[in-house]
């Protein structure tokens, strides 16, 4: 009769789990009651209000199924703001994070004045996404602004008139001043990232007669490649979420014009009082932020690999 | 001889802490979470008259929170429906309306009775707060929508006001080619085209067309006549130079501002802006109001509405002192305070012989006094905005913006307007 671990008694292997693991379980316990407080019960009731027609107001909510959702499919805002989403997705990672490793690497030295440098460059993200916005809105504001007053005084016809007026314009407009933001941040963790980069292998990539752009492509880049993918996951979740810059500068328009899925579904579940559609938007979210970081993550390791 | 007068301290401590909690127990707290900033004299009136309130009523305290509308908008529901939100709120009337249809905001019919509002009150400034006749809040930003005019700006330069569509027109393409932006309307994010909007509509329809459309469901939205209207502003107008170009990036700070600045000659917005308007210009210019201009000779007509309201949440445990609180913001002495230091005008008959307004403020004042007593022949027609559902409004602020840069159609920008008036309710 076989008597190896499979077969043990269940109490008997729960109480070896219990000592070997027991005290691991216990230190996780606090962060998962946590976590099932104020991220899978809230997750799990927003799906459920996103099977009803809620209000927001009414005591009654009447389950639908899943009638939201067969809506967003024929929802045509929903689909321009997620194309929104994707050229901010694709921009606002890029552009940020290039220029941040751009920065970081020529201040990796620590030049004189390096201490001045990264004061200024993180600054923005003292202010926050929403001063950030009035502060752009107000370069941008038609007539009175900065950029429209400059194209006035020198008689630069495309800064005369403001890019947030311009339905083909105000989203990169909107982007440019959240980029703007961003790239400190980035510097910042990219920065501390090359702190840890070895610098005998780029010693040794010198000695072989390596480059400045070859150490940097072979040799600094792949021992970056955890924080890169970090700050890449961040910066595309980011652009999934995206509101606060958007909602203090156009709130979604001229028209419809930067709108995203952020300002869609805080329109449709606070403005619109349409709190079940609301939270399938918010679901749909939920759901590419997901995707969107399982990808990206899978794409990096078949890399390494 | 120690011993004894330490005991006595405790003992006066434990009296004084025993007296306290008493008291304590016997006051009533009123969570009140209202919109009333520093600007325009707003926060200071408001705390005048709650001093006062709890002067003459002891047993109460008020407890104010400020709470911007875009805030408010996110939160009330939640906070009216936990039970444990604010006991009196003001807030919008159009989105108040729909908390009230959910059982989240108190009938004030019993109260109404009680406390004789609707003697006091007129009955045109009552009407924007029922729902189905019921009573559910009181107004207190009875307001309407005009141009302002920089009357000196007119006067230096020898301009006539214009009256007119055509004299507007005309207007528009002289003070443009001398620099001038000669409206300083504006479109970020949107909800300024309410007016842009609003006005000519009822200047050529007429506000007899518009009542019957908004109240008893005569009419529609698209007809030609209400396309013919609304391309004087965003076809005519547009090509005169009327606005700034890229209207849609400018918001209405900076359309204040161009007024403010003697940029432009003319402001079309609501009456709530006048007391903010006369600290910043009343030492520079002259301001007056008027009517939209006139198109095809057809009566010109101000729109009028109830910005906001105060409102009892239904699940307040203090009622009757929500009510008398009420009462109170209505009394002869707050409505003086709200008049002469926060240039609101409540729907109520005002006494103001002893009164020192500015004649701006006096003029609006006595507009809304006239039509709302019905006493004279003034009548007003509506501010749309306040009368419509929320996606109405949407489609205005979004449709409107896609109109002025080409993206859309007049026709169907009112063929949507139409969609979802057809759609409401269901």
């Amino acid at each position: 009769m076989a008597t190896g671990p499979l077969h043990q008694p269940t109490s008997l292997r729960l109480r070896r789990l219990w000592r070997t693991s027991g005290a691991a379980y216990l230190f996780i316990l606090p962060t998962f009651v946590l976590c099932v407080i104020f991220i899978l019960y809230p997750f799990a009731s927003s799906f459920y209000l996103s099977l009803t027609d809620w209000d927001g107001a009414r005591a009654v909510k009447n389950f639908i199924g899943l009638g939201n959702y067969f809506r967003l499919v024929q929802d045509r805002l929903l689909w321009q703001s997620l194309q929104n989403n994707v050229i901010w997705m694709v921009l606002g990672s890029a552009i940020p994070i290039s220029l941040g490793l751009t920065l970081a690497l020529l201040l990796w030295s620590r030049p004189r004045g390096f201490l001045t440098f990264r004061t200024l460059f993180f600054m923005p993200q003292i202010v926050g996404w929403a001063v950030t916005g009035i502060i752009w809105a107000n370069i941008y504001r038609a007539r009175r602004g900065v950029l429209p007053q400059l194209g006035q005084t020198f008689d630069w016809d495309f800064l005369k008139l403001s890019f947030l007026a311009n339905p083909d314009l105000a989203l990169y407009a909107v982007l440019l001043a959240a980029i703007w933001f961003s790239i400190g941040f980035f510097f910042v963790i990219l920065l501390a990232g090359l702190q840890n980069v070895d610098m005998e292998l780029i010693d040794a990539a010198k000695i072989d007669g390596a480059n400045a752009a070859q150490r940097l492509w072979h040799v600094v880049i792949p021992q970056l490649s955890h924080v890169i993918t970090v700050v890449t996951v961040l910066a595309l979740i980011g652009g999934l979420k995206v509101f606060d810059i958007i909602w203090t500068m156009t709130r979604g328009g001229p028209g419809n014009a930067t709108e995203v899925i952020g300002t869609y579904t805080y329109k449709k579940a606070f403005v619109e009082s349409s709190v079940g559609y609301g939270a399938a938007l918010s679901m749909v979210m939920a759901l590419l932020a997901l995707i969107t970081s399982l990808v990206f993550l899978r794409i990096r390791e078949r890399g390494q690999q | 001889m120690q011993a004894k007068h330490y005991w006595q301290g405790i003992g006066a401590v434990l009296v004084i802490l025993a007296t306290s909690f008493a008291f304590a127990q016997d006051r009533v707290r009123l969570l009140v979470w209202d919109q009333h900033g520093e600007a325009g004299g707003q926060a200071s009136a408001i705390e005048r008259i709650h001093a006062s309130f709890m002067a003459e009523h002891p047993h109460i305290e008020i407890v104010r929170e400020l709470t911007p509308f875009e805030q408010l908008r996110a939160t009330a529901r939640t906070a009216l429906a936990s039970g444990t939100g604010p006991d009196v709120i003001y807030h919008d009337v159009t989105p108040s309306r729909e908390l009230f249809q959910a059982g989240l905001i108190l009938s004030l019919e019993d109260y109404a009775e009680r406390f004789g509002w609707r003697d006091r009150f007129f009955e045109a400034g009552l009407d924007f707060t029922e729902v189905d006749g019921e009573l559910m809040g009181l107004g207190l930003e009875y307001e309407f929508v005009g141009v302002f005019v920089n009357r000196t700006l007119f006067e230096e330069n020898g301009w006539d006001v214009p009256q007119t569509h055509e004299e507007s027109l005309e207007f528009c393409r002289m003070a443009s080619a001398e620099g001038y932006v000669p409206y300083a309307h504006s479109q970020n994010p949107g909800w300024q085209n309410f007016f842009s909007f609003t006005m000519p509509v009822h200047n050529y329809v007429g506000a007899d067309y518009m009542e019957g459309l908004l109240f008893r469901d005569e009419g529609r939205w698209d007809t030609p006549e209400m396309v013919y209207a609304v391309n004087t502003v965003y076809e005519e107008m547009k090509e005169a130079n009327c606005f700034v170009p890229d209207l849609n990036g400018l918001d209405y700070n900076g359309a204040q501002e161009l007024f403010y600045t003697g940029e432009s000659p003319l402001f079309p917005t609501g009456t709530w802006i006048i007391g903010r308007l006369l600290e910043a210009t009343a030492d520079t210019f002259e301001t007056e109001m008027m009517p939209w201009p006139s198109i095809d000779g057809r009566e010109r007509v101000y729109t009028a509405g109830m910005g906001s309201a105060y409102f009892i949440s239904a699940s307040t445990e203090h009622p009757e002192e929500a009510a008398l609180y009420l009462d109170y913001l209505f009394s002869d002495e707050a409505v003086a305070i709200w008049v002469e230091e926060a240039n609101f005008i409540p729907p109520i008959p005002v006494d103001t012989t002893e009164m020192d307004l500015d004649p701006l403020f006096r003029f609006a004042l006595d507009t809304l006094t006239v039509a709302g007593s019905g006493e004279g022949d003034l009548s007003l027609g509506y501010n749309v905005d306040l009368l419509v559902p929320v996606e109405f409004n949407t489609m205005m602020m979004e449709g409107f913006q896609a109109v002025w840069d080409g993206r859309k159609t007049v026709e169907d920008q009112l063929a949507d307007l139409q969609r979802i008036w057809e759609a409401r309710g269901q």
